[in-house]
């Protein structure tokens, strides 16, 4: 096999700790976030030398097409629902609990929604970077992004109402 | 609660992701898989394109060629000696190694499975000499025969077969390995499959284009009876797997690269390592296979990696079809993954021990 492109290999040993975090936040497991990011770095590999200078959001739109793409090959257990499911054992720390609902609410949201929130509130991305990298208009990335936001505070305050019941 | 309140709590969601120690090595590997996997494509659709070019070719300058429309018969009645062992015009007959006919004209089905689906009309069988694991250079032909008789489970069995999964452990067994073509032709054409009996069945299957488990045992079998068999008789669902070796005949069913339990299971063997074997129907099956099958998956074979929980009962379910064969889940509480089938992993079993234990409660 020919060797991997100059550079490559320093790119995965030092900057692809928050490609990493961004695939958790697509995918919402430990290993299946590793196995996106490793597969999107393998169809990174045979164009790194014309990515330029921002090879992190090539990997980052290879990551999201990516995870699209397995949604609709298989069924991965995830049923969005317009209820968020009854909070499991309460943590101690309200800081964790609240964690973990967020986290909950976010692997509940519909594949477009999560991925437009991530994207957005999470990298940061303007609107229009985000309707490119998704392959949709600007209008919506807005209505998709407020439908998410509005069922993560839904979560959020209903983990709140529960804190003050305590 | 502010946009700016929720950006904040949305950045510290993702927990401490350890680094991966090889990050970089399974990417290479990756890498490696999708080029040869390109390269296996090209070389098929060349070989098509050829095919077309001189069908068209033929097409133009003169009248149809008939005799390579469709994929005739094969005459063997020259070919098989009085044992058995045919020996007769086999080395015309069988392509030299490593080749793979690709140019007669191909059944439809054969991208997504190693064979279409149906009962092939011939099959023919080419051996070719042993040689030491490892050894370099093209083995001779050793022979070549038809299999006669079980050509309907034969179709199955290979249609069946579940693609190869990436990184798929394979035991480091020592002795000679034998090489087998098979030439099964369909009423719209036919297909070269190709496999090899190794000493730690683990060598995979291909027909150019799709790689499968292989089916190495099986062929060898079929090469001295003449006669292709779906199971080893006697076989208990719950007896254990050999130890060390990549059971070819519970090499699973195609569709486990897509649900860890494909559709259509009639019944399920649940087989504990402690005592209490038990087989699940109906309703007990349906809940069984909805909890694998809500499980979130991941491509791959798995070795069970201790994830430092220790690992106590483990579970071995069979799942039975009505023809073909059965899926074979994995399921080991405690290990990193948690549920295999061969070609799916899933991090964590969920509730699927729960229901399991009340199954076997019940």
């Amino acid at each position: 096999m020919r060797g991997e492109p100059e550079g490559f290999c320093e790119f995965v040993a030092t900057r692809t700790g928050g490609l990493l975090r961004t695939a958790w936040m697509l995918t919402g497991d430990a290993h299946l976030a590793e196995d996106l990011l490793q597969a999107a770095l393998a169809r990174t590999w045979p164009h790194w030398h014309r990515i330029g200078e921002h090879p992190e959001a090539y990997v980052r739109r290879v990551m999201v097409r990516l995870q699209a793409a397995w949604w609709r090959r298989r069924w991965n257990g995830e049923v969005p629902t317009g209820e968020l499911p009854e909070a499991s054992a309460p943590d101690r720390y309200g800081e964790a609990d609240e964690r973990a609902v967020l986290a909950e609410a976010l692997r509940g949201l519909p594949r477009r929604q999560r991925q437009v929130v991530v994207l957005r509130h999470y990298e940061d991305l303007p609107e229009r970077e985000v309707a490119q990298i998704l392959g949709v208009g600007v209008g919506t990335v807005k209505s998709q992004n407020a439908k998410g936001l509005r069922r993560l505070r839904a979560a959020l305050a209903a983990c709140e109402r529960t804190e003050e019941l305590r | 609660m502010s946009d700016d309140d929720l950006d904040r709590r949305l950045r510290a969601l993702p927990p401490e992701l350890p680094p991966h120690p090889d990050r970089f090595g399974r990417v290479r590997a990756r890498v490696d898989r999708r080029r040869r996997g390109w390269a296996v494509a090209g070389a098929g659709g060349l070989a098509v394109a050829g095919l077309l070019v001189v069908q068209v070719a033929a097409g133009l300058s003169g009248p149809p060629r008939d005799d390579w429309a469709f994929a005739p018969r094969l005459d063997t009645s020259t070919t098989r000696s009085a044992n058995g062992h045919p020996v007769g015009d086999a080395a015309s007959f069988c392509p030299t190694l490593p080749g793979l006919p690709m140019d007669e004209p191909r059944p439809t089905g054969t991208r997504e499975r190693l064979v279409p689906t149906g009962v092939p009309e011939q099959v023919v069988i080419c051996a070719y000499g042993t040689r030491p694991l490892g050894a370099e250079g093209a083995p001779p032909v050793a022979g070549v025969r038809e299999i006669s008789a079980g050509l309907d489970r034969l179709g199955v069995d290979l249609a069946q077969r579940p693609p190869l999964p990436g990184n798929r452990p394979c035991p480091a067994v020592g002795g000679q390995s034998t090489s087998y073509r098979l030439r099964l032709s369909y009423p719209d054409g036919a297909i070269w499959v190709a496999t090899e009996h190794d000493p730690g069945n683990c060598a995979p299957a291909s027909n150019g284009t799709f790689e499968a488990v292989g089916f190495g045992e099986q062929a060898a079998a079929a090469y001295a009876t003449g006669t292709w068999e779906s199971t080893p008789p006697g076989t208990d669902p719950c007896a254990p797997p050999d130890a060390g070796s990549w059971r070819q005949w519970d090499a699973g069913r195609w569709g486990q690269h897509r649900a860890m339990v494909p559709l259509g299971a009639v019944e399920a063997a649940i087989c504990p390592s402690a005592d209490g074997d038990r087989v699940v129907q109906g309703d007990r099956l349906t809940r069984l296979t909805d909890a694998l099958n809500e499980l979130p998956v991941t491509d791959g074979p798995a070795v069970c990696g201790s994830a430092g929980k220790g690992v106590g009962t483990t579970y071995r379910l069979v799942f039975r079809y009505p023809i073909g064969p059965s899926v074979v889940v994995h399921v080991h509480p405690g290990c990193h993954p948690e549920v295999f089938n061969g070609n799916l992993t899933s991090p964590y079993a969920g509730d699927v021990v729960r229901v399991i234990e009340e199954l076997l409660s019940g």
